[in-house]
């Protein structure tokens, strides 16, 4: 598929199928999210990266149905066009953006997301303890997502920020990879 | 007088909580120092007091507050959250305060990005620390243009 047609995809359905919800009770709801998780864990941002990425694998467990319903995709014709999918399709259904997929490996399996704007973190500024900056992944719950999705459609991948305007980076950057496609496996224990 | 001739120039801007405790000022002039500006904003808040039982027009415009002299004017605005800013301009003109509306509305939407910042903690203790925040006041100050009513 062309990224043309995918952009136009992503348009259809963002426009017909898909049920809006005012953007500020999203960036508000997911900001307490991440704020309560810091206070919880009392400040241990590695520990906040992670639960942020559970949180969003289950997300995306779930979410890639409610994608596939809306969407009436097929299969994905290779890793690129997934790529293009997630990007033009899947970011713009959900949240109405649409980051530019870019800086692919030579060996097409991993490619970054940049992201022009980003809704989760609207209004948002680190605590200035000197370690969010360097620690923190605010938008952690998007990698998580994408994996929970990818691993119900046989993709099992890694997903990961690299930058974030947040941190004080020109860019926010996520870097996503694929680790391998999932065969169908008999179920175990079945011989 | 020759002060008169210089253009109107926003001197100071302060927040203040609710409980009229300071959580914001900063300064944008040399030719007085930061305590003289603490006292003169401590100042406005009888006036706030003051006229509120009056003021039924509803909307958080408070106008001028008073003038020091003809050098230095101050202007208020108060939320119904009772939030209060105060801006004081040097060599103000007799139109000023109609000419800081949009001053005062890009303070407010600034304060609002600014609360709803998740890792902001609203208590009215500590004074605003965000830098963020800082250096959106000192971009407001910078771009007014007194006689535009442009946002």
């Amino acid at each position: 598929m062309s990224t043309t047609k995918h952009a136009r995809i992503g348009e259809e359905v963002w426009k017909s199928r898909v049920d809006k919800v005012n953007a500020e009770l999203v960036t508000l709801t997911y900001g307490s999210i991440v704020q309560q998780l810091c206070k919880d864990l009392e400040g241990d941002y590695t520990e906040v990266n992670k639960q942020l990425d559970k949180m969003g694998y289950n997300i995306g467990l779930r979410l890639i149905e409610d994608f596939l319903a809306k969407t009436n995709m097929g299969r994905c014709n290779g890793f690129r066009d997934t790529a293009e999918s997630i990007a033009k399709i899947g970011f713009k259904i959900f949240l109405n953006i649409t980051p530019t997929v870019t800086n692919w490996s030579a060996d097409n399996k991993s490619f970054s997301l940049v992201f022009e704007e980003n809704p989760l973190a609207d209004f948002v500024e680190l605590p200035d303890d000197g370690r969010a900056q360097n620690e923190l992944w605010y938008s952690n719950i998007l990698c998580g997502v994408l994996r929970g999705a990818l691993e119900m459609v046989q993709m099992q991948v890694e997903a990961h920020f690299a930058s974030d305007v947040l941190r004080g980076n020109d860019s926010t950057e996520m870097r996503v990879e694929l680790i391998r496609i999932i065969d169908d496996e008999l179920p175990p224990g079945d011989e | 007088m020759a002060s008169s001739l210089l253009p109107p120039r926003i001197a100071c801007v302060a927040i203040i909580g609710k409980k009229n405790s300071p959580l914001f000022l900063s300064t944008f002039t040399k030719s007085r120092d930061t305590l003289f500006f603490h006292f003169l904003i401590h100042t406005t808040l009888d006036i706030f007091t003051l006229r509120l039982p009056s003021k039924t027009n509803g909307d958080s415009d408070f106008g001028l507050l008073y003038a020091v002299d003809e050098e230095l004017a101050c202007y208020g605005w108060l939320t119904n959250t009772g939030i209060k800013f105060v801006v004081a301009v040097e060599n103000p003109t007799s139109s000023g305060g109609e000419d800081l509306k949009p001053v005062f509305r890009a303070l407010q939407t600034a304060y609002i990005r600014l609360v709803c910042n998740p890792f902001f903690e609203n208590d009215e203790l500590g004074a605003i620390k965000s830098k963020r925040f800082q250096k959106e006041v000192g971009d407001i100050v910078e771009g007014w243009r007194p006689g535009s009513r442009g946002e």
